[in-house]
């Protein structure tokens, strides 16, 4: 089907959406660990966790989309996103993501990348990840690779911010102030993310790994990673 | 360029050392034979990582080997003046085999650049155990975070396939490595892995932690570590406790 820039656009908006319907509102990704030990707790925390974040995204889902989206071999990529995602609520998160996201596109309109990824997860070829399955997306409907990119980073830490305003909680404009000047390193994110090497996809940060393990022992959980 | 080859056979009832190759200044001490296991440890004659150093190590455990491999103190990494060190390790444990490798705790001094390629092939009725602990830098000297950079990339291959990676860099330079994502606070960083290992021993090893914060989860395959404190030692010995899940003594 072709499309005219403007749709492919406003295809992506709605398919990284935080309100499409695939449940990326339940995972926090380990903000809710940040939160409950008073490490985030204000404007400035909420900046440090999201500049931090956004620096950790080409090596990470980022740079798994963007490798995707340039036609790297799937089956290396979702075989290196399993090994990477050692803390187990980040990869049981980012695999559900997937499983929801497919079968929402299939039920929109399939295509044809995003098919074949399928098949493989149902094989059992691949686990399936949500940063792998955006990447091909953006490939099928041949969007430009930087907005796709650019829009799915936006959509991680506005989730990311939204989440921490809801559970510290935050006014409403910090979270957005915070996430403003996040947003400002989204260019160049994506950017690094189309050239990063094979070996650096996977690199996070200790801190974060071991906040998303914590996550599973935390008395009060709202959301499920 | 430093080499040290190493390959642990099950002997007539124990693990013995059947080919070992090195290189100055890396040798490894006579081995120690414990109850179930044998323990190596790896000696460098050197005060510490130079600028130039590749160091190259293979090691191998052949069916049913149990092999723990250690290291002396800790790793100095000395300031680089233009391309820092590497360390290459290819790791092999075959059926029934077991491993502990421990390595030191790395203390990256100011302007240092090291670079470590662990690869890690293990087969499926294996045991393996891993730790690794890194330092901001010489915390009396002034130097946390004052080294250029840090890479360390570890992967672990069950019939090829990836199960496990733990991949670092770390450029001061670039991000507030003291803060949120990164050493949070500490000065230490820690993390390991293990396979084959009982899930429920290791955590009751992590609430003996009490001098920094610890925690684990189900990898791939296997279980994954991630400890913080302010010291090597708290670390090293959570770890070697937890490793201790896997042999008799």
């Amino acid at each position: 089907m072709p499309m005219n820039t403007d749709i492919k656009l406003i295809r992506l908006a709605q398919a990284l959406d935080p309100l499409f319907p695939i449940g990326s509102f339940t995972l926090s990704n380990g903000t809710e660990t940040y939160t409950s030990k008073n490490i985030v707790t204000d404007k400035a925390t909420l900046k440090a966790l999201l500049n931090a974040y956004v620096y950790t995204l080409p090596t990470g889902d980022l740079g798994f989309g963007a490798k995707a989206a340039l036609g790297e071999n799937i089956t290396l990529l979702d075989d290196i996103c399993a090994a990477s995602k050692s803390p187990y609520e980040l990869r049981d998160g980012s695999t559900k993501l997937c499983r929801r996201f497919i079968k929402a596109q299939a039920a929109l309109c399939p295509t044809p990348r995003l098919t074949d990824y399928s098949k493989r997860i149902e094989t059992g070829e691949c686990t399936g990840f949500h940063p792998i399955a955006v990447g091909l997306f953006i490939a099928d409907i041949e969007a430009d690779i930087r907005e796709g990119l650019s829009l799915y980073a936006y959509s991680l830490l506005s989730a990311m911010a939204n989440h921490a305003v809801k559970l510290v909680p935050l006014r409403q404009l910090d979270g957005q102030t915070a996430l403003y000047e996040a947003m400002e390193r989204i260019p160049e994110a994506a950017e690094k993310a189309l050239s990063v090497p094979i070996d650096d996809l996977g690199i996070s940060g200790s801190g974060f790994e071991l906040r998303s393990m914590q996550h599973e022992k935390l008395f009060t959980r709202i959301y499920i990673s | 360029m430093s080499i040290l080859k190493l390959t642990a056979e099950y002997k007539n009832g124990r693990t013995v050392i059947t080919n070992s190759e090195f290189t100055a200044p890396l040798k490894i001490a006579l081995p120690f034979y414990r109850t179930d296991h044998t323990e190596v440890m790896m000696m460098a004659a050197s005060a510490g990582i130079l600028e130039g150093d590749v160091y190259d190590m293979e090691i191998t455990i052949r069916e049913n080997a149990f092999l723990k491999f250690t290291g002396q103190s800790y790793t100095k990494v000395f300031k680089a003046d233009k391309t820092g060190a590497k360390q290459n390790v290819k790791i092999t444990v075959e059926k029934g085999g077991t491993l502990i490798y421990a390595p030191c705790p790395v203390i990256p001094f100011g302007g240092s650049i090291f670079d470590v390629r662990t690869e890690v092939d293990i087969h499926p009725h294996s045991r393996l155990a891993m730790t690794d602990i890194i330092s901001s830098g010489r915390a009396a000297m002034n130097e946390e975070f004052a080294f250029k950079s840090y890479r360390s990339r570890t992967v672990v291959c069950i019939d090829k396939k990836p199960v496990y990676l733990d991949n670092r860099r770390l450029v001061p330079d670039e991000i507030p490595l003291r803060g949120i994502g990164f050493f949070e606070g500490y000065t230490h960083a820690g993390s390991a892995y293990f396979y084959g290992a009982d899930k429920q021993a290791l955590e009751e090893t992590l609430s003996g932690y009490s001098s920094g914060e610890a925690a684990l989860s189900l990898a791939a395959a296997g279980i994954s570590v991630r400890a913080a404190g302010n010291g090597a030692d708290p670390i090293h010995r959570l770890f070697e406790t937890m490793t201790k899940t896997l042999s008799a003594d």
